[in-house]
């Protein structure tokens, strides 16, 4: 990590006169509450580590003086121990800021103070905000900032992120100590720097004596949730009903909105073909607006629904406390795979649609975890895919639909651990990292942050993910509509002559056809576009399609079909959204090859067996 | 006062933190999340998998790997 990528560039914030205050605090202390206060939801993201680690950025004023805000990853201390945690720690000790305010929490001061103990050591110019006071009141806890101000000689502010109280003095105050530079304190504190963790936990608690007071108030909720949420027996029934619920909200909520971006979108394609058509433009124009420009915008937006119904989900689920306990409930059960529990969520979201579950990947800390469960992921069944083998599975085994649909989701959740595992062994030379994270108190999420946080990883997703979306819908319009006349997607377009070409790869699988190969070429756009292009191909509607295939295709390498179809390339979006997350081309396009040569592979072993056996 | 590992501390008691025997990194760690020499810990759940221990006011779950680098008496 340099200091001269992501958010400190040379010529920034200092450099058009602004004030950079860099926020720092633990994971849960409310720290994307209080930066959403500050900014007031305006922000953006920027990126720390090449790609691979974000942090938000946004602006406020005050006094006329803007002031630019970094809302570094959460970190617990000033030994980092993921990549997140490094570019907080990096980004306090590189030093190109004015102002570092740490946001700890009123109600578990002890641990935050001993971070700001830490914090100290690095940097004089801290201002601790000291938030969530509201909710410590509640609990009876009394604090005197300024008996903590003299112990630590940096300033303390009591705040609410949640209601706005002490926002206000907690920016004058970073202004003050922006203005003053190095404070005192950071020498007498120094000094320490080889004292062991005994003696600073003696220090902070010394300083807590003299400042903080209880008076026997509620104690926090959650003493008895935890028994029946960490039970053995309870827990992983509580946690399928609530991912349920989640998969439920995600895929059905959206399912309209979604509906309704498509339809928007087609008619748009439609009116403006004629459009263009009527003013007397070439065909092809047409076709590539219709075709390739509208219908690839729209098949980016048509995401964007259940990315932000997901993403306030697991938002408001990680705001409960909830989120950080399913890592304990399912521990047990990945651990086989060498995936932290709460991968298991990403896992289950890719049966629903792989591009939200890649990005879901974002709730594991570890880099190692992340990639390795998001190259799991686009292996389980979504359900663009199901669209596919209930044409096949009703065609060929209609007696026997359950059981190979049944098969099939089962084979790709099975790849998909396989690869993670065998991805964390053999190339990542990871060791399972074990787990030692805070279990915060539950509480009621703030509904602002949430949406405001789901609202920007839409708009983001949007932004990026959709140029090279856009990109791909263009060239496969143009694959299937040229050379100029040919019917879009037959055998004379250069999808067709493609197709043509490659089919005798699939000879060996049992399905050697150019119609079969152009639409797996096509399906790899979308996995939907597999049944519309082969019914187009064969030259039948999709309703006919069925008596076609059976003329086509025998039960084996239908079966074959449709495992290939599982287990090749899910998508574009999915490739786009793995590039994204990973921060690396070179793995997305390799774990695209990968999953081809799996595909084929697998669908070989279970052709060529079943004819081995008669099938 | 017995001696033994945070492993095998009962649920439901407290128990005083003795040595960590550990990487210095993973000693920082758990120290910087409230597990050092002297502190204390009270032992919410610790049947199988993860541990989970209410140190400083808050909740906290370790890995049951972890628990057995940590020596505590009861």
């Amino acid at each position: 990590m340099s200091c001269h990528s992501g958010v400190a560039r040379p010529g920034d914030a200092a450099a058009r006169g602004m004030m950079r205050c860099l926020l720092v605090g633990a994971p849960n202390c409310g720290k994307s509450t209080l930066f959403n206060r500050l900014t007031k939801g305006k922000q953006k993201v920027g990126n720390w580590h090449g790609k691979t680690v974000e942090c938000k950025e946004g602006e406020c004023s005050v006094g006329g003086r803007r002031i630019e805000i970094v809302d570094l990853p959460g970190t617990y201390s000033m030994t980092p121990f993921s990549a997140e945690e490094r570019a907080a720690v990096e980004a306090v000790q590189c030093g190109r800021f004015d102002v570092v305010l740490q946001v700890a929490d009123a109600c578990h001061l002890e641990r935050s103070l001993f971070f700001t103990l830490a914090l100290l050591r690095r940097c004089g110019r801290v201002v601790v905000a000291l938030n969530k006071a509201d909710e410590a009141k509640r609990r009876g806890i009394g604090m005197d900032a300024s008996s903590l101000e003299r112990a630590f000689g940096a300033k303390f502010v009591l705040v609410s992120a949640k209601t706005g109280e002490g926002v206000a003095r907690l920016l004058a105050e970073a202004e003050t100590v922006a203005k003053a530079g190095e404070t005192p304190a950071r020498a007498k504190l120094t000094k320490g720097k080889e004292s062991g963790a005994k003696e600073d936990h003696e220090f902070v608690q010394r300083a807590l004596f003299a400042a903080v007071k209880h008076d026997g108030g509620k104690r926090a909720a959650g003493v008895d949730v935890d028994r029946a949420l960490l039970n053995p027996w309870l827990g992983i029934p509580i946690f399928i009903a609530v991912m349920w619920l989640v998969f439920q909200a995600t895929f059905v909520l959206s399912t309209q909105a979604t509906e309704a971006i498509d339809a928007v979108f087609s008619a748009a394609g439609e009116f403006a073909a004629g459009a263009l058509l009527q003013s007397g433009s070439p065909p092809w124009a047409g076709s590539l607006v219709q075709n390739g420009i509208i219908a690839g915008v729209g098949s980016v937006l048509v995401f964007a629904p259940a990315i932000f119904v997901l993403f306030f989900l697991l938002h408001a689920l990680e705001d409960t406390g909830y989120l950080a306990r399913i890592a304990v409930i399912l521990d047990g059960i990945m651990g086989k795979t060498g995936l932290p529990g709460r991968a298991a969520i990403p896992l289950i979201l890719g049966f629903g649609c792989n591009v939200p579950a890649i990005r879901a990947t974002r709730i594991l800390d570890a880099k190692e975890d992340r990639l390795s469960t998001m190259l799991a992921v686009p292996f389980m069944s979504c359900s663009a895919r199901f669209q596919v083998f209930v044409v096949f599975a009703g065609a060929f085994f209609a007696a026997n639909q359950g059981v190979v649909l049944l098969f099939l989701y089962f084979l790709g959740a099975a790849s998909g651990l396989l690869t993670a595992f065998a991805f964390r062994r053999f190339a990542m030379r990871a060791p399972r990292s074990e787990l030692a994270v805070e279990l915060p108190d539950y509480q009621v999420p703030s509904w602002e942050t949430v949406a405001s946080q789901a609202l920007l990883e839409t708009t983001e997703f949007a932004k990026r993910a959709g140029t090279i979306i856009l990109a791909c819908s263009v060239l496969v319009w143009f694959l299937a509509s040229m050379p100029t006349g040919v019917e879009y997607g037959s055998k004379e377009s250069y999808a067709g002559a493609l197709g043509s070409f490659i089919s005798p790869l699939f000879a060996p699988l049992g399905f050697g056809n150019w119609q079969a190969s152009i639409s797996l070429m096509f399906g790899g756009v979308a996995k939907e576009v597999v049944v519309s292009a082969m019914a187009s191909a064969y030259g039948a509607g999709e309703g006919g399609l069925s008596s076609v295939l059976a003329s086509h295709f025998t039960p084996l390498s239908a079966l074959s079909f449709m495992v290939f179809v599982l287990l090749y390339v899910p998508c574009i979006a999915t490739i786009v959204a793995l590039r994204r997350e990973s921060g690396s081309t070179a793995l997305a396009v390799g774990a695209a090859a990968y999953y081809v040569l799996f595909a084929w592979v697998a669908a070989f072993l279970i052709y060529n067996t079943g004819l081995a056996l008669g099938f | 006062m017995s001696r033994m590992l945070l492993s095998d501390a009962k649920q439901g008691t407290t128990v005083t933190i003795g040595k960590v025997v550990a990487g210095h990194a993973l000693q920082n760690r758990l120290s910087e999340l409230g597990i050092y020499e002297g502190g204390k810990a009270r032992v919410i759940k610790n049947d199988s998998g993860p541990l989970v221990l209410e140190v400083l006011g808050g909740r906290l779950a370790i890995g049951r790997g972890q628990a057995k680098k940590i020596e505590v008496a009861a």
